[in-house]
């Protein structure tokens, strides 16, 4: 429950009102309210500085120091104060969370010297309030990347021991991580570079020799460059063998952009080591050479600036395209009209529209190469129209990109930081509401293990195991148990309702058989009837007593006590011993029966009066052995009973 | 004269106003969120209203001015607050209802003053008055009888409360049968509605309700 609204709980316990007249059992006794002192201020002082405040703030919080008997080591008997020697500034942070039910985190405070003072007050920092959570997280975030750069040189490769494949995979992805890998990304990096100087000197004339013309180097040279050829490529082969053998995902690999670039500067060589032989298509291997340029993409393994400014162009698409779009129509625009314009002089170069538009992009990029120069007035004058517009038609979308470039990188940075936190933040806000939720359930599950050691165990036990809870939160509880009567249904867990779930599909059909009698029945036993009717008996076919509880619990006892034990309700003891004498008429036995599995299993060793109030009998009989039962009609239960023999006794053994 | 209304007087003052930009000023008005803040009666007035002491006032308005500042709680507000103390269901449709039997005057807050009359009733009030006010907040139409169709709305924004995670799983018939039974135990002439007298009468004889009753003696 937030403890904010803890001032509330009286209103909602008095909106319960709503629920008596429709409810058909009898409420839970209420929690007792031992401590009738009047609400006291105290005093709180902080290393001088002194708050004031009432008890109940404080205890709405009762799993904090404050809020919680850890305080009382601190309190002063002289000054009847409550000193601690801590940090004042941060304290006003603290103390507010009491009194509003939100922490806030101050931006000015030292994240660790805030997060020492939480722990040293017993306050999780997770229930930081949204407006400062982020601000808080960040700053966690900076000074846990501060506090492992500082780790980092002890940080040794303490790995699980990966496989052969799984090391060189990563060794061929973080090429930081071993002095092989190293080496082995600087060799590939250098034969790369070679590769691609051998294709460039290739061409350039080595001047002139015996022969007359001028060769390039590559005709005069031919055995050396192909011997480099054949070496870089060698190596690059064995590069992407072993990138194959090693990828995780075979098939995503060779899929993979950087895998493609690979085959595309290899295959050139090998395509043209088959084709030497026929003479036709040699023009087209030379064709092929061209391909050999692609392996200058293979740096981009190398420079991450590369991969950034791919990826930035393939986001910026759009945008390129746009801009591409209105380049083409204006360009279409203005080779029209040049052409038009200057159809009339003669000798014109201006032969086509297609031939204008060499002319209408070089003007329009300001290149003016002056290849292609219009003759006649008209067609200077729409020239010159052409480069002025030129430059905006391009000046206008390259800003539009850059931004749009700027705001995509900061976007991305920011939505995955946004995501993250989502996630974080979402598992909190589910997390405290289970918590709560299941706060209830275990107080439940404390109150059954305290009625069992009421009845068997010691007193001494029964103490040790008695949490102090805290006043509001059996209130609170009580509350929810009122709800429960009056609706005769009971809070689980999410994990139990799937169990259940689970089991009553596998179950199949409901059984109706102890429906009859319990028609009838008084509205005393009304948590029994209701809750009969939603649990399928898969012996529905057995006649309605001892049995069919005995037979179908066989297997499933263990779990169905546990089941049990899980939703325990926390009886009254008062009501339940009240209501033991009322029911004793058969019909609200079998209800109850078939209803309550719980009563159920321990409706056999016990008296069959207690059998009928599917509210008021849980926790007694369960674990243990159950003690004798007290009215004197037990006899007659055991020997209806009997017939289950066997059955009956595996039941009270559990 | 004319009285101007709000949007004319609006575009006036806007368009004297020479830093109003046609094209990226949106057409919102002013912020009108005029923060009700209301101050309750004094406290002496209140004791005399109502069966709580001194002492119970001040802790009760200390709670209440903690969660609504400005004094007065709207229903979102109210659901709020009220979904807190039910994190496995949905209790909003509860909520509306007590939202409705607190707020008297009907005008949509309820004040602390509301708030406190309510309480005093509930926890203060004799049997009768409680069950006064319980029949009040099933009458939702306030025509002096329940109808079957008024109490399966209540029963089912009770049964929504507890939300998924029961045991046993609930089912969709819940909330009409168990209305059923309470018309069975309530409605004494079968005329199909529940009047306040036939209510009163009921409840007084059923023990269990009576004993449920009695927890409201020591809630503050």
């Amino acid at each position: 429950m937030a403890t904010g609204v803890a001032a509330w709980l009286p209103f909602a316990r008095a909106a319960a009102i709503g629920w008596m007249p429709v409810a058909n059992c009898s409420m839970p006794v209420a929690p007792g309210d031992n401590s009738r002192k009047q609400d006291e201020l105290i005093v709180l002082n902080v290393s001088g500085r002194r708050f004031q405040t009432w008890r109940t703030t404080l205890d709405r919080h009762p799993d904090t120091l404050l809020g919680s008997s850890e305080k009382d080591f601190f309190y002063n008997e002289d000054t009847k104060e409550y000193f601690f020697d801590r940090d004042p500034d941060a304290f006003r942070s603290i103390l507010n969370f009491y009194r509003t039910g939100k922490l806030h985190y101050p931006r000015q405070e030292c994240i660790s010297a805030y997060d020492e003072e939480l722990t040293f007050f017993g306050i999780i920092p997770e229930i930081i309030g949204d407006c400062c959570y982020e601000e808080y997280k960040d700053r966690k975030r900076e000074n846990l990347e501060r506090l492992q750069d500082d780790q980092e040189d002890n940080k040794d490769l303490k790995l699980p021991h990966m496989n052969f494949r799984e090391t060189m995979w990563r060794a061929f992805e973080n090429p930081h991580t071993s002095t092989m890998a190293l080496v082995f990304y600087y060799v590939t990096g250098f034969f790369i570079a070679i590769s691609v100087i051998t294709n460039v000197v290739e061409t350039v004339p080595c001047g002139s020799t015996a022969n007359q013309k001028d060769m390039p180097c590559g005709e005069r040279f031919t055995v050396a460059f192909f011997c480099m050829d054949t070496a870089c490529v060698m190596i690059f082969t064995v590069e992407y063998l072993m990138r194959l053998f090693a990828a995780p995902s075979r098939y995503r690999f060779m899929r993979s952009v950087m895998s493609i670039i690979d085959v595309v500067a290899i295959l050139p060589y090998y395509i043209g080591l088959v084709m030497t032989n026929n003479e036709d298509v040699s023009g087209a291997f030379v064709t092929l050479r061209v391909f050999r340029v692609f392996r200058i993409f293979k740096f981009s393994r190398h420079s991450q600036g590369l991969r950034i400014l791919g990826y930035t162009l393939k986001s910026c698409a759009s945008e390129l395209g746009f801009l591409l779009f209105s380049l083409t129509m204006a360009i279409i625009i203005f080779a029209t009209v040049m052409f038009y314009a200057e159809k009339g002089s003669s000798s014109t170069k201006f032969t086509s529209i297609p031939a204008s538009f060499w002319y209408t992009i070089v003007t329009m990029t300001t290149l003016g190469y002056g290849d292609m120069v219009p003759k006649t007035i008209a067609g200077k004058i729409f020239g010159s129209i052409c480069s002025l517009s030129g430059v905006l038609v391009i000046a206008l979308p390259v800003p539009v990109i850059v931004s749009n470039f700027s705001r995509i990188y900061h976007q991305n940075q920011r939505a995955d930081k946004r995501r993250a936190q989502k996630k974080s933040r979402m598992a909190r806000i589910r997390i405290a509401k289970s918590s709560s939720a299941n706060a209830f359930l275990h107080s439940k599950r404390n109150g059954l293990i305290d009625e069992l050691l009421e009845l068997t165990g010691t007193e001494e036990d029964e103490q040790k195991l008695t949490k102090s809870r805290s006043l509001l939160a059996s209130q609170h509880h009580h509350l929810l148990h009122c709800l429960e009567k009056t609706t005769a249904h009971e809070f689980v867990e999410e994990h139990v309702y799937e169990q259940n779930c689970l089991e009553t599909a596998l179950q199949g059909y409901p059984s109706r058989s102890p429906s009859a009698s319990s028609r009838d029945s008084s509205a005393g036993s009304c948590c029994g009837r209701r809750a009969k009717r939603n649990l399928p008996l898969p012996s529905a076919s057995t006649p309605p007593h001892a049995h069919p509880i005995a037979t179908h619990h066989q297997g499933r006892l263990q779990e169905l006590s546990a089941i049990h034990i899980q939703c325990g309700d926390r009886p009254s003891h008062a009501a339940s011993r009240s209501s033991l004498n009322l029911k004793t008429n058969d019909g609200g036995r079998i209800n109850c029966k078939s209803g309550r599995i719980t009563t159920a299993i321990i409706s056999l060793p016990t008296p069959p009066a207690l059998t009928p109030d599917g509210d008021g009998l849980h926790g007694p009989g369960l674990r243990r052995p159950p003690p004798p039962p007290g009215p004197p009609a037990a006899p007659t239960v055991q020997t209806t009973a009997s017939s289950a023999g066997a059955n009956i006794i595996k039941v009270s053994s559990l | 004269m004319k009285a101007k209304n709000r949007d004319q007087s609006l575009s006036d003052s806007r368009e004297l106003d020479g830093s109003y930009d046609q094209l990226t000023d949106s057409v919102e008005d002013d912020f009108e969120l005029s923060t009700v803040c209301h101050r309750p009666e004094s406290m002496d007035k209140l004791q005399e209203q109502t069966k709580f002491t001194k002492k119970e006032l001040q802790v009760l308005y200390r709670g209440f001015k903690n969660e609504c500042p400005c004094g007065v709680v709207n229903e979102e507000n109210f659901k709020t607050i009220y979904s807190q103390f039910f994190p496995q269901g949905d209790s909003s449709m509860y909520a509306h209802f007590l939202f409705e039997a607190f707020d008297t005057n009907k005008n949509g807050s309820v004040s602390f003053e509301d708030f406190v009359f309510g309480l005093s009733i509930i926890l203060r009030g004799t049997v009768n008055d409680r069950l006064n006010w319980a029949f009040n907040l099933y009458d939702l139409n306030k025509d002096g009888c329940i109808t079957k169709e008024e109490m399966l709305d209540i029963m089912r924004s009770i049964y929504d409360m507890m939300g998924k995670y029961t045991y046993p799983t609930m089912q969709d018939d819940a909330p009409r049968e168990h209305v059923e039974s309470f018309f069975q135990k309530m409605d004494r002439n079968k005329d199909g509605v529940v009047t306040i007298e036939e209510f009163i009468e009921s409840c007084k004889k059923d023990e269990n309700i009576m004993q449920s009753m009695q927890l409201f003696e020591n809630v503050i």
